[in-house]
């Protein structure tokens, strides 16, 4: 088994004290260890439940929807631990499960209204998308975006904001799959050499 | 293999962004193993990302923890044999599958082959709404008794039903599409007056529906405490409960209930 790019997260991204990494604790709960699960959730919690939380705008639904998230990683999920970090999965999944959710929710009130012509009933006005766009950054965050090409933005954008593969965005953008590939990869460094102050 | 520099931040960028092919994975492993260091850099590469597109961190409730652990547990978990070495995963991607099944259990999933409902699924059938339709309809079906193959639907009282108590349950046997009919507590009729029951299809649906895309499946009234018990038999698309969006219990006249001019008294959605 080739080497693991993942290490222990740094401190301030480590929600948890297991050292193990990615690869390690998704290969040890595949395996079935119960306390590969407890380490996968209190490093990664923080931030499946703020994104759940912020899309949804509901306590109990982000407290389902993380429960949804990290049971499905003791399934059978298609999570590679070699071809990519298990934060980023998380993210884009639980942001795809969100947004998943509002549009059933949005189906249902339709559905509803359709059906019982309450005049005191409140729709939610707003798509799933405007309900999920909720960039809160900080100034210099929005500066170190606004410093990429557009095509950068956009791809990022819509690859872990958005969860669309590269196959998907290539067919929306009308351009090959290894420019997607490319782009993506040149912004994200762009980016964190912008943010190296931040970073530290 | 070190790789040149600019090799090393593609491939680490890749890795985070989780679009590295298997080639490159083997490649980044191989500098990963040669320089130790490079992990400082690929979790600079996770925090950027990060700072760009996540909210800021909620607290998360404390007794979230327990709650999905002891979710966790009760999911069959593979097997030792089943699980394969992770450096020999197939080039299946890492991204999250986008419609996937939230919580179904095997139980479900061998039910659902057994009525060959996962050749459905396999056409592209959207499994969220799926199990979202199950999540409503809760299904029950053990070993100890295999006949019990039965779709359960709980209507609840909307805003305009003058007694909150009120509820009707809709239990469905597939194999047979009988429905046994419980109501407990709705409003005594007026002379002239029935209960209707509505299933509410999808509006693709290739079915004949009134325009709230409505079937009138039963009738019936209710005893002096707002009872009724019935059974019925039910169309065949049942069978395909994607199909169904609703279960409703309307008041109309007896006459034509089929014009259906009463609102919901007891709904329910199931997707």
């Amino acid at each position: 088994m080739p080497a693991d790019p993942s290490g222990p997260l740094p401190q301030e991204m480590t929600e948890g004290s297991d050292l193990r990494s990615d690869a390690e604790l998704y290969g040890a709960l595949r395996q079935g260890d119960a306390s590969a699960l407890r380490a996968i959730y209190d490093q990664h919690v923080g931030l499946v439940f703020s994104i759940a939380y912020k899309v949804l705008g509901d306590q109990q639904e982000a407290e389902d929807l993380t429960q949804d998230v990290f049971v499905s990683l003791t399934r059978g999920s298609t999570y590679d631990p070699t071809r990519g970090s298990l934060r980023t999965y998380l993210a884009i999944l639980t942001r795809s499960r969100s947004i998943d959710r509002i549009r059933s929710r949005t189906s249902r009130q339709q559905l509803s209204r359709r059906w019982q012509s309450d005049p005191g009933e409140t729709m939610t006005a707003s798509t799933p998308l405007d309900e999920a766009s909720y960039l809160e950054q900080s100034q210099e965050v929005r500066t170190a975006l606004g410093a990429l090409s557009q095509d950068q933005q956009t791809i990022l954008q819509m690859s872990y904001y958005e969860g669309l593969s590269q196959s998907e965005i290539a067919g929306k953008l009308g351009i090959p799959l290894g420019t997607v590939k490319a782009r993506a990869r040149r912004g994200l460094i762009k980016l964190k050499e912008l943010l190296a102050h931040t970073l530290g | 293999m070190a790789g040149s520099m600019e090799q090393q931040q593609d491939l680490m960028a890749g890795y985070v962004l989780g679009d590295l092919s298997p080639e490159e994975a083997d490649a980044l492993a191989q500098m990963v193993t040669a320089n130790p260091a490079l992990r400082a850099e690929i979790e600079s590469l996770q925090m950027a990302l990060e700072m760009a597109y996540n909210p800021p961190p909620v607290p998360v409730p404390s007794h979230l923890r327990e709650t999905v652990l002891k979710a966790a547990s009760v999911v069959a978990m593979p097997s030792a044999a089943e699980t394969r070495d992770l450096s020999r995963i197939p080039n299946a991607g890492s991204r999250p599958a986008r419609a996937g099944v939230e919580t179904a259990n095997l139980r479900l999933w061998q039910w659902l082959g057994g009525l060959g409902l996962v050749a459905s699924i396999a056409l592209g059938f959207n499994n969220v709404r799926l199990w979202q339709a199950l999540q409503t309809a809760q299904i029950s079906n053990g070993p100890e008794d295999p006949s019990d193959q039965a779709l359960r639907y709980t209507l609840e009282p909307t805003d305009i039903n003058p007694n909150a108590a009120a509820t009707a349950e809709v239990v469905v046997d597939l194999e047979t599409l009988q429905a046994n009919v419980t109501v407990r507590d709705l409003p005594v009729l007026a002379p002239g007056e029935v209960y209707a029951l509505w299933t509410v299809v999808d509006e693709t649906a290739p079915l004949t529906t009134n325009e709230r895309n409505a079937i009138l499946t039963d009738v019936f009234e209710v005893d002096a405490m707002g009872s009724a018990s019935l059974s019925i038999l039910l169309p065949p698309f049942y069978r395909a409960f994607d199909q169904v969006r609703a279960i409703a219990i309307t008041r109309e006249k007896a006459e034509a209930p089929q014009r259906q001019e009463g609102s919901p008294l007891l709904i329910t959605f199931t997707s």
